[in-house]
């Protein structure tokens, strides 16, 4: 065998790379620097200003002693309506660390049509 | 149904909000025509009279601001200002003049029409060019985001059209509720305890086991625990963490910072794309609640009469409202390796194949995938379009999908 039909035949050999199954990259750009603003005042936000209300106003119907004891009237920012929800949801929401219960059911009734 | 289907295993919905179709997707129509986004001619006129363009120039903070009106009074204006006779169909005209009568101020009120470039918004723009784009997903109502929002619970807002927490006065429950029932499993992940969730009076207080919260659907992605069906509410406000640190809101409603959203929809789409037996078995929809008060041209169609009207008194335009016309266009991209690369599903402006989608449609089509019939639902659930059938019978590569970097 000549070297140049050995070096071809050793080329056939060797078996091909697989292309690597990779995704496309898309680079995201961050926020500008002071985007953040807790101080930003709640009533320029309609939809959080009604979120703050509806917590309000199930926290009438609580027992006393389950209230949040907040004084509403020092809502006035993004930061006062976050620190507000804090409270009221960790007390209504205690188990939000509880990890997620994994479904034991076979595929439903809608897949097996 | 297809292969895709056979595989699906989880659905999720992340609802973020308050920007409309055009405003967000409306400049990829000068990508790819077949989306029924903006020419550039469109107008609307301002309080002068004069045409007030759409331009791309929207920006990512501090533009929108006052919050555009997106009431219910203030969207029946925005649809049906300077629409001839009764109204019948919406001639989408009174946007500008709607935003003007929140500060008369002419210059300003134009900017309502301005809409993002399509580099400016490269999350949300790969996902619409590389999955599937729906033309024609409305808004439920012409009004705000909890009564949209309850569509996307509940089927229905129980005949509400504000922002007031609203009674359930129909027996039809949650999806959550209905999949729990059902032995199957569902989450509401809210981002964190101060950000919270906007379903409080009615799911929060009564069934807090629904809930989860952002960590936790990473957590829950990366271990392969992700119930069947899963609901992401964004974060809506900036706050200090727990651990410290600068949380931004990632809802993008006015005035948050769009980028911070971009970043946030990127981050549920890698923890699902993370996890290769989660990527092949989900079907991610990236939805917007609602429109904001910002522009879009296509006329909300008319729709099934859910079966709880809205009373004179409560609209506050004069007149009843019995549900029987959608909301204005919003964003909406559905993901999963098996869609086929740029689908674009026809809205309204194709007579013939054109498909109307809504909120509602998430509990029909999470109903249809993981439950057996149940009558026992709102009329506009049990008319509203299902989206399975978008899943194909070929999954593609992981070279064809995206991944996305924060730099």
């Amino acid at each position: 065998m000549t070297k140049k039909a050995a070096n071809k035949s050793s080329r056939r050999a060797a078996p091909e790379a697989a292309p690597a199954d990779l995704p496309t990259m898309v680079e995201v750009p961050k926020p500008a620097a002071g985007s953040y603003d807790p101080t930003r005042p709640l009533s320029k936000n309609t939809l959080l200003q009604h979120q703050v209300r509806h917590f309000q106003l199930l926290e009438q119907t609580l027992p006393r002693d389950r209230r949040s004891g907040h004084d509403h009237r020092r809502i006035v920012t993004e930061g006062d309506a976050a620190e507000y929800l804090r409270k009221m949801t960790a007390m209504l929401h205690p188990q939000e660390a509880a990890p997620t219960k994994v479904s034991a059911a076979p595929s439903g009734p809608g897949k097996d049509e | 149904m297809s292969v895709g289907f056979d595989n699906l295993k989880h659905i999720v919905v992340l609802m973020m909000e308050n920007r409309s179709f055009d405003h967000m997707l409306g400049g990829l129509h000068a990508v790819d025509s077949r989306i029924n986004g903006l020419t550039g001619n469109e107008t609307n006129p301002d309080t002068t009279g004069e045409p007030a363009k759409v331009q791309a120039q929207a920006e990512f903070q501090s533009q929108l601001d006052p919050d555009p009106d997106h009431h219910f009074p203030a969207v029946h204006k925005q649809l049906f200002d300077g629409t001839p006779g009764p109204p019948a169909v919406p001639a989408m005209q009174g946007f500008v003049k709607s935003y003007w009568d929140q500060q008369n101020d002419v210059n300003h009120s134009r900017k309502i029409l301005y809409y993002f470039k399509p580099s400016d918004l490269p999350v949300l723009t790969t996902l619409a060019l590389k999955f599937a784009v729906f033309n024609g997903w409305f808004s439920s109502i012409p009004g705000p985001t909890i009564c949209n929002r309850a569509f996307a619970h509940y089927g229905t807002s129980f005949g509400s059209v504000g922002m007031n927490p609203f009674v359930i006065n129909k027996p039809y429950r949650s999806i959550y509720d209905r999949m729990l029932d059902a032995g199957r499993t569902a989450k509401l992940y809210y981002y964190d305890a101060a950000s919270s969730t906007m379903e409080v009076v009615n799911l929060l207080s009564n069934q807090p086991r629904v809930f989860g919260t952002y960590s936790q659907f990473l957590g829950d992605c990366k271990s392969g625990s992700l119930p069947d069906y899963s609901f992401i509410e964004p974060n809506y406000s900036d706050h200090p963490g727990d651990g410290g640190g600068q949380l931004l809101a990632t809802d993008q409603h006015p005035d948050h910072n769009i980028r911070a959203g971009e970043i946030f929809i990127a981050s549920i789409y890698n923890a699902i794309f993370g996890n290769p037996d989660l990527w092949k078995s989900t079907l991610l929809l990236v939805v917007y609640d609602e429109h904001g008060g910002i522009y879009d041209h296509v006329p909300p169609p008319a729709c099934v009469a859910d079966d709880t009207p809205a009373s004179a008194a409560d609209t506050g335009i004069g007149v009843p409202f019995a549900f029987d016309r959608l909301g204005v266009r919003v964003p909406a991209i559905l993901i999963s390796p098996w869609i086929k690369k740029a689908t674009v599903i026809p809205g309204p402006e194709d007579a013939a194949d054109g498909r109307v989608f809504e909120h509602a449609s998430i509990p029909a089509t999470v109903a249809k995938c993981f439950l057996a019939p149940d009558d026992n639902r709102s009329p506009r659930e049990k008319n509203a379009s299902t989206f399975l059938d978008l899943l194909s019978d070929t999954m593609r590569r992981n070279s064809d999908c995206p991944l996305f970097h924060v730099n």
